[in-house]
């Protein structure tokens, strides 16, 4: 493997996992931006701005500390402290258990989804990257006019052919297919122009020293993808975890996700129960939490999403 | 290339093909040359064998009167073996073969009365015509126009006409019985005759023998389902299993003064003539009863689906003790289908299935057919040598009367769509039940034409075209080595096809039937859908809502977002940044659904924040202002939503962040100030991606289903389009909701193809 470790500390780390952190221009300041009345506006400017947009998430978290009536009897009213902890262990728990079944079914069927899409897709671009046959641009090109349709539109055949022909009412592969089947698209799109800027030196070198597919495959483009990858899989983890339309046709009962059943027992948790229903939509938010803090690093920089250019 | 040189190209290789001729004889001498001749000569016979099949597949041709309306019965003559049809105007027609009308008349008097029962006999040469008003028409046929004999003066329940050679049987409803009349067939020419006139007449009564004494009791709720004549008999088949089998001298009756009161009867068995009059009950509940008369056979229907055909002397008091016969050993064929579908059983009251037949029997051809409900399902028997199943279908529509031509080549449906309202009258082959099998034979064929085709052009252009041998070579190698390439390719445009390709595009096409989750009808309805569409003061005001939040929509997801980019890329402390930063990605964590409830209850609620606000400006605690579930404050606040419309800042504050400084220092060296610098440096350097945001927030606006659901549902002027589409989904009324969706996509795609237009241009 030595050729590779040469080909690796060789070329510049930019060129094989570019970090966006290195590729900040240092701005000129004007005179006219550093006024001090400039600067005092915009700061309040910006701190009015977070705080608007704090709002709905201060609402939740403070009154999912309060009791139901406290909550019923003004909606920001601070809870008294001593009794936090106390109403913290009631109004989780019964959120807990009201939508512990859902918020699981949800986190199945948008992790088996997201990993799906994500695996297919990588393994369709390394085909398209690495790979030559017949009518490549084609068949590509069928791919991406998918893009160009809408969800909504195929929505009147399929719910039938689903719950009908195929019978797969109440049943999750009614989900997992359509999703795998759209999502193959965008993600395709996306993975093959990243996949196409690895160093194809360190792929040569591998195969001469015997990789098949495969490997090449498992040790080489997931690695150096793994940002993208990652990217993909929170967006489509997401995407699946606050789906409302489809699902609510599609499934019922105990076998529903959690946002039809979060809609559907609002009005209930706004007439009696509003703690609760307030600590419910925080404990809804875990699943999201944990996925997005595996690529908090490539959120906050900015310069990535620079790279959008179209 | 240009035509001319296409065309002197053609030219000179048949030139030089004529030229090696020699060639062309060696060609025909190698092996490649005769696969490639026998390939093209079957691929060419099987695709002229697709071609005659198409040609052939029987499919119907929808009849409609020239002056509109529609047609609302058909019936057959076997007296004439003419076809006869009427419609909503109260008109009568004679048909040709093709459903052409021969000649009419104006038969049913009244305004908005029309024929619903064309009664005919092969015995008579008249045809008993019912109204809507249940009037009596007797028409003759004279072969060249319709002349009414006469009419009747009352509303009469006329339930079936049969005749013999020298009488007229008229069955009739009184109240809940039965009752028969024989007249005779000149009589008619006088006018309708009363039933006091009759040469006999009489109510149907149940006979129980009981030890010598015959107790008659009137037939309560006979419903009728099957008549005939056979042997100077005449047989009535109710549907709960009673067959009246009477003389039709009725003269073994005569003795019995039955007629005139209701009474329960008895009188001594041997004055009692069971040759002439008897009824059989049976364990049987019957839906239909036909008679074929060339083979003096009654098949009968029960509702169980089972064919039983016997002849008239089975209902003969000596078969059977006690007037109960054992069908089981007249069992012929019995019919599976699915639980909660069978045979259209007149017992149940349900109108819509009383007029309704649920079996015909076409003699000349021996066919029978029997229809069964719900599931518009019909199956085909051939007759002519016990019972043969011939196929099994499912229709499209409801079948309301069924005639055949006189030898059986044309089949004449009366049928009303899903609405149960119009009616309609088709004319086609017999075989279209058939369709369904013509159509896969037809789809193998052509596949495998389609093969044979290829494989043909391959060896043929190996011969010709040097290295075409040598290329194809190459392809199926580079198919059979990369298999797995071509294999995983394969399942996923697979996948692609059946859950992407396919649904959008039957979509569009569903969009212009009726189809719905009860009536999965596949017929073009002209634009029918479309029309509710924008004739709906509803659907058009949903959208002028999409266009007014689309609006609203793109102006909150750029400007406030750049604005806000603008002031973070300009303040001092990165720290300050920073911090902003990570505090705004925050309440992206919440679910979005969370996110729109918060919205709902924790803003715009009673108690919401809003409404605390309210009240602690106005310093009046009673205050409730209602912003969503109200006229004028609905819409606002659902583009309120959202509020600050921070968004997509990041997008722009990234690309802000990289506009090369050069730029900025070229803009101090000339004095420019700081807003001017926002306008004419920043913005149009991150064109780019206020494009990009400006198409994806298009794009989400159109398809904001959750907003508007979650908030009002729909109501107080909030609709839009996609919302309308789900309530159609949820109603099953998929053509509907087609409709909408196809109508969004053709908006979004549009707009993105002009959006498209405006970026190629500007990058030449």
């Amino acid at each position: 493997m030595e050729t590779n470790e040469r080909v690796l500390h060789d070329t510049p780390i930019e060129q094989i996992a570019p970090s966006p952190k290195r590729r900040r221009f240092k701005h000129t300041r004007l005179r006219s931006q550093d006024k001090l009345p400039v600067q005092i506006t915009f700061y309040v400017y910006i701190g009015i701005m977070v705080v608007f947009s704090m709002i709905p998430l201060y609402i939740t978290i403070l009154n999912s500390l309060k009791t139901n009536s406290q909550v019923a009897a003004s909606i920001f009213s601070l809870p008294t402290f001593t009794e936090i902890f106390a109403n913290i262990a009631v109004n989780f728990a019964n959120a807990w258990n009201i939508i512990i079944r859902y918020m699981l079914n949800s986190v199945a069927v948008s992790f088996v989804s997201a990993i799906l899409n994500v695996f297919i897709a990588s393994v369709l671009a390394y085909l398209f990257v690495r790979k030559r046959f017949i009518a490549k641009e084609f068949i590509f090109t069928l791919y991406i006019l998918i893009l160009l349709i809408p969800s909504i539109l195929g929505m009147s055949t399929l719910y039938p052919m689903m719950a009908d022909t195929f019978g797969l009412k109440n049943n999750y592969l009614a989900v997992w297919l359509p999703v795998i089947a759209g999502g193959q698209a965008g993600a395709l799109f996306l993975f093959r122009t990243f996949f196409g800027s690895h160093p194809t030196a360190v792929y040569e070198s591998a195969m001469l020293d015997g990789a098949n597919d495969v490997q090449i495959y498992f040790y080489f483009t997931v690695p150096f993808a793994l940002p993208i990858i990652l990217l993909n899989f929170v967006s489509t983890f997401s995407g699946q975890y606050n789906d409302y339309l489809w699902t609510s046709l599609i499934l019922e009962g105990d076998m529903l996700t959690l946002t039809p059943v979060l809609f559907a027992r609002s009005a209930e948790f706004n007439s009696t129960q509003q703690a609760v229903g307030y600590a419910a939509y925080l404990i809804a938010s875990i699943p999201l939490i944990f996925v997005t803090a595996l690529s908090l690093e490539k959120f906050q920089s900015g310069d990535f999403a620079a790279g959008l250019k179209l | 290339m240009k035509f001319q040189d296409i065309k002197r190209s053609i030219k000179n290789k048949f030139e030089s093909a004529w030229a090696n001729r020699a060639v062309l004889k060696k060609f025909y001498q190698t092996k490649q040359g005769i696969a490639a001749i026998a390939a093209t000569v079957l691929a060419l016979a099987l695709l002229i064998t697709v071609i005659v099949m198409s040609a052939v597949i029987p499919s119907g041709v929808r009849l409609a009167p020239s002056e509109g309306g529609a047609y609302t019965r058909v019936a057959s003559s076997k007296y004439n073996h003419g076809v006869y049809y009427s419609d909503d105007k109260g008109n009568l027609y004679r048909s040709d073969d093709e459903g052409n009308p021969l000649y009419s008349s104006l038969v049913a008097e009244g305004e908005n009365v029309y024929l619903n029962d064309i009664m005919t006999d092969p015995n008579t040469e008249y045809l008993f015509c019912e109204d809507i008003n249940n009037v009596v028409y007797v028409l003759e046929d004279t072969g060249a126009e319709f002349r009414l004999v006469c009419k009747s003066t009352s509303n009469i329940a006329l339930e079936k006409m049969l005749a013999d050679e020298h009488y007229i049987y008229l069955v009739k409803k009184t109240g809940k019985a039965i009752s028969l009349e024989k007249h005779e067939k000149s009589v008619f020419e006088n006018g309708f005759p009363e039933a006091k006139n009759a040469v006999s007449r009489g109510t149907l009564y149940e006979v129980s023998v009981r030890s010598g004494e015959v107790s008659l009791e009137p037939a309560n709720e006979p419903r009728p389902v099957g008549y005939g004549i056979d042997d100077g008999y005449l047989y009535i088949f109710c549907a709960a299993g009673r067959i009246f089998k009477i003389n039709t001298d009725f003269a073994g009756l005569k003795q019995v003064n039955a007629w005139v009161n209701d009474d329960i009867l008895t009188i001594d068995e041997s004055e009692f003539d069971k040759d002439a009059y008897f009824v059989f009950g049976s364990m049987l509940s019957l839906c239909g009863a036909e008679y074929h008369e060339g083979q003096k056979t009654f098949y009968m229907l029960d509702t169980s689906a089972n064919i039983y055909a016997c002849t008239g002397d089975v209902f003969d008091y000596r078969n059977s003790e006690r007037g109960v016969l054992d069908y089981s050993e007249y069992l012929k064929a019995e019919i599976s289908f699915e639980s909660g579908y069978g045979p259209i059983n007149r017992n149940n009251d349900n109108s819509s299935s009383r007029n309704t037949p649920p079996m015909y029997l076409h003699e000349e051809s021996n066919r029978l057919l029997i229809f069964f409900t719900s599931s518009n399902r019909v199956c085909g028997f051939d007759v002519s040598d016990g019972v043969d199943r011939l196929f099994d279908s499912a229709l499209e529509y409801n079948i309301r009367a069924v005639a055949y031509n006189g030898d059986g080549t044309q089949l004449f449906l009366c049928f009303t769509d899903n609405d149960n309202i119009t009616f309609n009258l088709s004319v086609s082959s017999p075989n279209i039940y058939m369709k369904g099998v013509y159509k896969t034979l037809a789809t193998v064929f052509f596949v495998l034409g389609a093969l044979l085709v290829v494989t043909a052009g391959i060896l043929i252009g190996c011969t010709f075209k040097s290295g075409f041998a040598d290329q194809t070579k190459v392809v199926l190698k580079d198919l059979v080595k990369q298999k797995w390439v071509y294999v995983i390719l394969a399942c996923s445009l697979a996948l692609l096809f059946i859950f992407c390709y396919y649904p959008a595009i039957s979509s569009i096409a569903l969009s212009f039937t009726d189809y719905t989750g009860a009536n999965p009808s596949k017929q073009w309805n002209n634009f029918k859908n479309y029309v509710t569409i924008f004739t709906s003061m509803e659907a058009i005001r949903s959208f002028g809502n999409m266009l007014i939040f689309l609006l609203a929509d793109i102006v909150t997801a750029i400007v406030p977002p750049l604005m806000f980019a603008f002031c973070l890329s300009i303040i001092r402390s990165k720290a300050y940044s920073k911090t902003a930063r990570v505090l705004l990605f925050l309440p992206t964590i919440l679910p979005s659904m969370a996110t729109t409830l918060i919205w709902k209850f924790g803003i715009f609620g009673s108690s919401g924040a809003l409404n605390t606000v309210v009240r602690w400006l106005t310093g009046n605690s009673d205050i409730t202002v209602n912003f969503l579930f109200n006229n004028s404050w609905s819409l606002p606040s659902l583009i309120f939503m959202g509020f600050p419309w921070v968004g997509s800042y990041l997008i722009f504050y990234g690309a802000m962040m990289n506009i090369p400084s050069s730029y900025f220092e070229a803009a101090e060296l000339e004095g420019c100030g700081l807003f001017k610098r926002f306008f004419k440096i920043d913005i149009p350097l991150i064109t780019a991606q206020i494009k990009y945001v400006f198409i994806m927030s298009f794009i989400a606006s159109v398809q904001n289903f959750g907003r508007v659901y979650t908030l009002t549902g729909g109501a107080y002027g909030t609709d839009i389009p996609i919302n309308r589409m789900y309530s159609y989904l949820l109603a099953q009324d998929y053509g509907l909701a087609a409709a909408y969706a196809t109508i969004l996509f053709l908006f979004l795609l549009i707009a993105t193809v002009f959006n498209l237009r405006m970026q190629t241009v500007e990058r030449e």
